[in-house]
C-alpha cells in the first residue's frame, strides 16, 4: 500500500467527522482556538497511528472521541492544577465540566438547541458523555462503549437511562432508539 | 410534535462547527507532521515506540522464549532436589539434611522397589544404616540422647517393616529371607562389639586430647570410658532382644551370640552383659529348606572363598602402619570372629557326615553369620578411621585459623 493511499484515507474521514469532533471539544472548553487546537491534536494522533499501522483503523469515529475525549481530560486536569477551589469539587465520574455555559453563549446557539444543550449538560455525569454521543453525533452503542471504555450492555443503559433523565427535564418525547 | 422539536434542537447543535478556512488550515497542519515510522509491531496495538533498553531485559527474553525457559526452570528444580538427596545420602542424626534422608529419600528407595525381595533387602540394608550412623557419632563422641532416641525409634520402626516384608519373602523364597536376617543379624551383633571397641578407645582418645565431649553423665559406676558410648550401646542391646522375634532363631545359637560379646570387654565389662534370649521371645524356630547336597556344597564353597577374603583383608589392615588403637581392636574381634565361622564350617561337616541334615545347616548358617560378622567389623573399622581422620583434620584446621586469629 503506497503512502498516498493511507492520506487519501485520512483526508476522507477527516473530512467527515472533523466538525464533529470541534463541536464535541468546543463544548466542554471555553475557547474556540482551543478546540481547534484539540482538533488538530486528536487528527495527528489518528494520522500518526494510519502511518504506523499501515492499514485503516477499524472504527475510525470511536477512536477520534476517545482521543478527543482523553484530550479534553488532560487539558481540564491541566487547567485545575491552578484552580485551587475546582479541586474541591471533585468529581469522580466526570473530571472535567461537560459543557461549559461560556462556549453555548459564544456559538450562538439559541432556542431549541440552547436548551438541549443545557438540558443535557444537567444529565448525571455518567450519562451525559453517551446521550450526547447517541443523539448529536449518532454513534452506535457499541462504539460509544468503546469511547467510554465500558461494556455494550453498560453503554445502552446509560444512554436509556440519560434518556428518562432527559425526559424528565425537556418534556421531550425521545424515542429510545433513534434508529441508525 | 415533541419530538420534532427534539430533532430540531438536535440539528440546532450541529450547526455549531469549524469555518472551511480553519478546517482547512487544521487539515495542512497535520498532514505537515513527519509521520514516526512504526518501530514495534507484535499484532498489539501499539502507537508508543518501543524501548531499545528491551533488548538487555531478562523478563522480555523470558517472555519471548517461553519453552525454553520452561525446560530450565524444571531442570534447576530437578538438579536442586537431586543435589538435596545426593548430599543426604551421609547426614547424620542432628543434620539439616537428615530429615530429608530418613523422611523422604529411603521410603521412596523402598516404595520403588519392584518385589518384596528388593524392599525386604533395602530395609535391611537401612536399618545397618542407622546402626551405622549411631557409631560414626559415637566414634566421633558427639552422640546425644536426643540423637540416640531418635534412631532407636527408627531402628524400632524400620525393623516392624522388615520383618512384616521378610515373611513374605519366606512364602515365595525362604533361601533369600534366610540370608537377609543373617546379615541384619550379623550387623546388629557387629554394631554392639563397634561400639564396645570404641568404648575402650574413648578413654585412650579424651585422655590424650582433653577434649570436651557432648557427653550426658550417667549415674553409673564411674568409668570415664563410659560416656557416650553407653547410650550406644543401650540402643544397641534392646533391638537386639527384639529382633530375635522378626529375625528367629533356635536356642542353640542363641547361646552363640552372647559369646561374641565377651572377649571385647574389659573396662567396659558391666555394660555389655550376655545377651539374654529368653525362648519366650522367640519367633517359631528356624525355618530351614531341605538342602540338597549340591546346594549345600556351594554354599560351603562359598563361605570358605568368604573367609579366605576377609582374612587377607584383615592381614593387610593389621599391617598397615598407621594402625591405631581402635583399629587393631576391631580388627582383632574380626579374626576372633572369621575363626569361629571356620570352626562352624567344619561343625557343619561333621553333622553332615553324621548325616543330621538340620544341625549341620543350623551350623552352616552360623557359619554364614559369623563371617558376616567379620566382614561388617572389618568395614566398620575402615569407615570409622576414615571418618574420625577427616574430623581429625577439620579441627586441626580449625585451631589453625583461630590461633591465626581468623
Amino acid at each position: 500500500m503506497a503512502k498516498p493511499d493511507i492520506q487519501g484515507t485520512f483526508t476522507d474521514i477527516y473530512t467527515k467527522e472533523a466538525d464533529a469532533i470541534f463541536r464535541f471539544c468546543y463544548l466542554r472548553v471555553s475557547d474556540r482556538e482551543q478546540a481547534l487546537d484539540l482538533a488538530q491534536e486528536v487528527f495527528t494522533r489518528l494520522w500518526q497511528t494510519m502511518n504506523q499501522e499501515g492499514r485503516a483503523i477499524e472504527h475510525p469515529r470511536a477512536f477520534l472521541f476517545t482521543i478527543a475525549r482523553n484530550a479534553i481530560i488532560d487539558w481540564y486536569r491541566k487547567k485545575k492544577a491552578v484552580s485551587l477551589e475546582a479541586m474541591e469539587n471533585d468529581d469522580t465520574q466526570e473530571p472535567y465540566e461537560p459543557i461549559s455555559d461560556s462556549a453555548i453563549a459564544d456559538s450562538k446557539l439559541e432556542g431549541e438547541g440552547r436548551f438541549l444543550i443545557d438540558k443535557i449538560s444537567d444529565l448525571s455525569p455518567g450519562n451525559k458523555d453517551a446521550v450526547y454521543l447517541r443523539f448529536v453525533e449518532g454513534l452506535s452503542p457499541p462504539e460509544i462503549a468503546e469511547v467510554l471504555k465500558i461494556s455494550t450492555n453498560a453503554a445502552s443503559v446509560r444512554i436509556n437511562r440519560g434518556i428518562q433523565e432527559l425526559r424528565k427535564l425537556t418534556r421531550y418525547d425521545i424515542e429510545e432508539d433513534g434508529g441508525q | 410534535m415533541k419530538d420534532t422539536r427534539f430533532n430540531k434542537a438536535i440539528q440546532d447543535i450541529k450547526k455549531i462547527s469549524m469555518t472551511s478556512a480553519e478546517k482547512q488550515m487544521i487539515l495542512g497542519r497535520v498532514l505537515d507532521v513527519q509521520p514516526v515510522p512504526a518501530r514495534y509491531k507484535d499484532g498489539n496495538k501499539y502507537s508508543s515506540i518501543k524501548s531499545p533498553w528491551t533488548v538487555y531485559s531478562f523478563n522480555m527474553w523470558i517472555q519471548q522464549h517461553r519453552w525454553i525457559s520452561a525446560v530450565v526452570v524444571i531442570a534447576v528444580v530437578l538438579l536442586a532436589g537431586n543435589s538435596a538427596v545426593r548430599a543426604s545420602n551421609d547426614a547424620l542424626p542432628g543434620d539439616t539434611l537428615y530429615p530429608i534422608k530418613v523422611n523422604i529419600v529411603e521410603p521412596v528407595r523402598v516404595a520403588l522397589a519392584a518385589t518384596p525381595v528388593a524392599k525386604a533387602e533395602i530395609q535391611a540394608e537401612l536399618v545397618q544404616k542407622r546402626l551405622q550412623e549411631a557409631e560414626t557419632l559415637a566414634a566421633r563422641g558427639t552422640l546425644t540422647d536426643d540423637q540416640e532416641r531418635e534412631i532407636q525409634q527408627r531402628v524400632d520402626t524400620q525393623k516392624i517393616e522388615l520383618a512384616v516384608h521378610v515373611s513374605e519373602v519366606q512364602k515365595t523364597a525362604p533361601e533369600k529371607a534366610q540370608d537377609i536376617n543373617t546379615t541384619v543379624e550379623a550387623s546388629i551383633n557387629t554394631h554392639e562389639r563397634v561400639l564396645n571397641a570404641l568404648a575402650i578407645n574413648r578413654g585412650q582418645f579424651r585422655a590424650g586430647r582433653n577434649r570436651a565431649t557432648s557427653v550426658v553423665k550417667r549415674d553409673e559406676p564411674k568409668n570415664t570410658q563410659k560416656d557416650d558410648t553407653e547410650n550406644v550401646v543401650v540402643v544397641a542391646r534392646a533391638p537386639n532382644i527384639q529382633s530375635a522375634a522378626p529375625v528367629a532363631s533356635v536356642p542353640q545359637s542363641a547361646q552363640g551370640m552372647s559369646v561374641p560379646a565377651a572377649p571385647v570387654m574389659t573396662a567396659a565389662a558391666p555394660m555389655v552383659a550376655p545377651v539374654t534370649v529368653t525362648p519366650e521371645q522367640l519367633a517359631p524356630p528356624r525355618v530351614h529348606v531341605v538342602s540338597t547336597n549340591v546346594e549345600y556344597q556351594k554354599k560351603k564353597a562359598r563361605l570358605q572363598s568368604l573367609i579366605q577374603r576377609v582374612s587377607a583383608e584383615i592381614a593387610s589392615t593389621t599391617h598397615s602402619a598407621t594402625s591405631s588403637l581402635i583399629k587393631q581392636a576391631i580388627a582383632d574381634d574380626a579374626k576372633s570372629s572369621l575363626q569361629r565361622a571356620q570352626d562352624s564350617l567344619s561343625d557343619a561337616d561333621t553333622h553332615d557326615q553324621n548325616g543330621e541334615a538340620d544341625q549341620s545347616y543350623s551350623a552352616l548358617i552360623d557359619s554364614e553369620r559369623q563371617a558376616k560378622e567379620a566382614t561388617l567389623l572389618v568395614e566398620a573399622n575402615n569407615r570409622l578411621d576414615k571418618d574420625v581422620r577427616k574430623q581429625e583434620i577439620r579441627s586441626k584446621t580449625t585451631e589453625k585459623r583461630s590461633k591465626r586469629g581468623d
